[in-house]
């Protein structure tokens, strides 16, 4: 059973649509730029959507409600993949999210007024957990029946789309709406910092002088439909969703292996599902974080599948910053962009490869038949998702 | 030196929440990562960073830095005398 | 025909390591029955947990051995609300620590997917690793992934759960009168596979989640209707809601109706618990519980509406049905 991708929407530090997203990385237009979050925060560089909530709310003629901005952002997103189409009795419509934060945008203010004796809002928390986030998105695209979030860090969106690829194909759903979001916190930036992978300047993926990630937020969406949903629809599909594994690492706590070995088996299992050689994939849309441990495990990993054929790839995270949850989902839309339009993206701030692996990223956005399109995400405590997107 | 030693040992076992070891566990040369030491890993070595800088105001930028620092309680003992403000 | 193979829990109840729990339930909910963790989880990685990493370390550990299990062929797990100790310390940390480093392990530890990430840390497992946080129904939707991978591919796979409470939620259950029962953590782990044998202890028949419903009598109208309106013999229910309890009795009447949250406390991902209550009261025919006498054990529905308008449907059957 095909899983068909129908419908995508995104909103990053690139754009706002799709298209704006597009033209940004066509032109090489990077939307990381220096932030100053709070009072206590020194300036960082982050991929920030330049909208307060207040803003997103009025884009949604949202006139009351507590929202995270991590739902903010799905709305919008989601409500670009669902596009047209609306709620069938004939058809089992699910919905899937992910975030790795969840609502902590908001409960990072009520807790600042806990710790500083001020008066509380209570509500503030309302908005906390993953499963409410999605499901403020869900309503308001009125969803009803499955709805479903996951949270693996930075592989999750990648795992929400696998997840409603395999309802499809199981039968269980007719189609899914399914994503991720994540907001810019504190806690996040703070939780990178603490880490020392947090880069002060502008993040390098896949360079040897790489020092650290940038953080971003954002929000991608697909619509995914089985054959016999787009019968129904009437959806014109834009491409398909042909492969998809996930793996642990099993390693340490947050680095990933220095032999890649979770990635790796999360790559080739990814293509005998799509049932792929190595060499028929034209472009890789790398994780690419820019920390040293990913780029070198992940170099490693794409050595040992790929061997002497190693498909042109890049990172798109110095363009968007790291978006977390999001990241699997947002890079799915490029990765599905990519094979829409024929074209491989590049990345940025690229001047020498990794000694260790002497691997070259993309570095000019270069117009090419593009028909089978792999996207990574590795996440914390080693959890590695693959994607594989084919053209019709 | 002696006093030192001993305050940092006290540090790390809260630090690290090394709930099973006292003071006296923590030999002076003993290396203090990897299997044959205490087994502290990548995120001790963090953790060891933030109390560098939490208890004698010493920031170490470079985590690679750390290998050499942390190899036991006397490496750290004598890097802190030479560091500290 | 999914079986549960093994089950694990560590609750308030007399649950771990003791096969007919049901019928040695406590009324009063004191501490959390905690076993010598040492056992279950190695020395070396206690340290940095928090407990409700240490539940779940533990329970999984334990429902491998008791299912004979080295490697599971998926790791799955459901928790609404996370890591919340290791969260709130670090968010402290980042309010309150001005200019200096911070501490990264409760940051490392506070994502939602450490838990499925130490088990299989713990294994050196490199299978299918998985976090579902829909909040109430986590445990649910971590079970229907189970139930879509065995058939994808039969196997053995770690399901599982679990929620921690930490003083900071009391001010904001009381504020959203939500604290009816004890705010506490449980965590639950099971082996289930299609290998159905004389060890199965149950086998899980349907699992079905849905939100946002008009009507919660028609969502379990449906339910019974779609998987064959079966016979149930005794339902278990999270009790947070009069209406629901008297809408349950009407549906069925004249069964025993079990009131999970008054047995194991209030968490998010309770329901896990539920499953486990049932699979002992079934696989050991438990008369009594709760005050409340059980005369038939081939088949039970644990139906979860802890959340309203959010329900979680899980039917087992007995492994001699």
């Amino acid at each position: 059973m095909k899983v068909f991708v129908t419908g995508i929407g995104v909103v990053s530090a690139i754009g706002l649509t799709v298209d704006e997203n597009y033209r940004s990385l066509l032109n090489k237009k990077s939307g990381i730029t220096t932030l100053q979050l709070s009072v206590e925060q020194k300036s960082i560089k982050a991929g920030s959507i330049a909208k307060s909530n207040a803003e997103l709310k009025q884009m949604l003629s949202i006139s009351n409600g507590y929202f995270s901005r991590t739902s903010l952002l799905g709305i919008i997103a989601a409500e670009q993949a669902m596009g047209k189409n609306f709620h069938d009795k004939k058809l089992r419509t699910g919905f899937i999210s992910s975030t790795s934060v969840g609502g902590m945008d908001e409960t990072e203010k009520y807790y600042r007024q806990v710790l500083k004796n001020l008066p509380v809002d209570y509500n503030l928390t309302r908005t906390h957990d993953s499963g409410n986030t999605s499901e403020n998105i869900a309503a308001y695209l009125k969803f009803s029946g499955y709805i479903n979030t996951l949270s693996t860090a930075c592989s999750s969106a990648a795992n929400a789309i696998m997840l409603a690829a395999r309802m499809i194909e199981q039968g269980k759903l007719d189609r899914v709406l399914v994503g991720g979001t994540d907001p810019i916190t504190d806690f996040t930036i703070k939780g990178f910092q603490s880490l020392m992978i947090y880069d002060d300047e502008w993040c390098k993926p896949f360079d040897h002088n790489r020092n650290g990630l940038n953080l971003g937020e954002g929000a991608g969406f697909l619509l995914l439909e089985s054959e016999q949903s787009i019968n129904i629809s009437d959806n014109a599909p834009i491409c398909i969703l042909t492969g998809w594994h996930n793996a642990a690492d099993a390693y340490h706590q947050t680095a990933s292996s220095p032999d890649g070995k979770g990635a790796t088996i999360a790559m080739k299992n990814a293509l005998n599902k799509a049932n792929l050689e190595p060499d028929e994939i034209s472009y890789i849309n790398a994780h690419g974080t820019g920390t040293k441990n990913n780029d070198l495990s992940e170099s490693i990993a794409i050595k040992n599948v790929f061997g002497k054929s190693i498909p042109p790839f890049s990172s798109t995270k110095a363009f968007t910053g790291h978006t977390l949850a999001a990241a699997g989902a947002i890079e799915a839309v490029y990765s599905v962009l990519a094979i829409k339009n024929s074209m491989h993206f590049s990345g940025l701030n690229y001047n020498e490869p990794l000694a260790e692996t002497l691997m070259h990223p993309v570095t000019e956005p270069t117009p090419a038949l593009t028909k089978h399109v792999m996207s990574n995400s590795f996440g914390f405590g080693g959890n590695n998702s693959s994607l594989i997107f084919s053209g019709i | 030196m002696d006093n030192l030693k001993e305050e940092l040992k006290k540090h790390l076992i809260t630090q690290l929440n090394l709930e099973n070891n006292t003071p006296a566990d923590i030999k002076d040369e003993a290396p203090l990562f990897g299997d044959s030491g205490l087994g502290l890993d990548s995120i001790d070595a963090l953790e060891l960073i933030v109390l560098l800088d939490k208890h004698y105001h010493i920031k170490l930028t470079n985590p690679e830095e750390g290998k050499s620092v942390f190899y036991s309680i006397n490496t750290m003992a004598e890097y802190i005398e030479k560091n500290k403000k | 025909m999914y079986c549960i193979q093994s089950a694990a829990t560590i609750s308030h109840q007399p649950s771990f390591a003791n096969l007919g729990f049901s019928s040695r339930l406590t009324k009063e909910i004191e501490s959390l029955i905690k076993p010598d963790y040492k056992e279950f989880v190695p020395p070396a990685l206690i340290r940095r947990m928090s407990e409700i990493l240490r539940m779940a370390v533990a329970s999984s550990n334990l429902a491998l051995k008791d299912a004979g299990i080295e490697q599971p062929d998926a790791i799955i797990t459901g928790t609404g609300l996370g890591c919340l100790y290791d969260t709130e310390k670090f968010l402290n940390n980042a309010i309150t620590i001005e200019g200096g480093l911070l501490p990264p392990t409760s940051f490392i530890q506070s994502t939602h997917n450490t838990i499925a990430g130490q088990i299989s840390l713990v294994l050196g497992n490199h299978q299918y690793n998985m976090t579902h946080t829909q909040n109430s129904l986590s445990f649910e939707h971590a079970l229907l992934d189970t139930i879509l991978m065995l058939d994808e591919k039969d196997g053995n796979i770690l399901v599982g759960s679990a929620d921690e409470a930490i003083a900071a939620l009391q001010p904001i259950a009381a504020h959203f009168k939500l604290n009816t029962f004890p705010l506490t953590s449980g965590a639950s782990f099971y082996v289930i596979s299609k290998n159905r044998n004389e060890k199965t202890l149950a086998v899980v028949e349907a699992c079905h989640t849905s939100a946002f419903y008009s009507s919660l009598e028609n969502e379990i109208k449906e339910f019974m209707s779609t998987t064959g309106n079966k016979q149930i013999d005794f339902i278990l229910n999270d009790g947070r809601n009069k209406d629901v309890m008297r809408l349950i009795e009407a549906l069925f009447p004249n069964k025993c109706i079990i009131n999970y949250s008054e047995i194991c406390g209030l968490y998010t991902t309770n329901s896990a618990f539920a499953m486990h209550l049932a699979t002992d009261i079934i696989s050991n025919k438990t008369k009594q519980v709760q005050g409340k006498t059980i005369n038939c054990h081939n088949r039970a529905l644990i139906l979860n509406t802890l959340l309203p308008e959010r329900a979680g449907f899980i039917m087992i059957k007995s492994n001699e049905a």
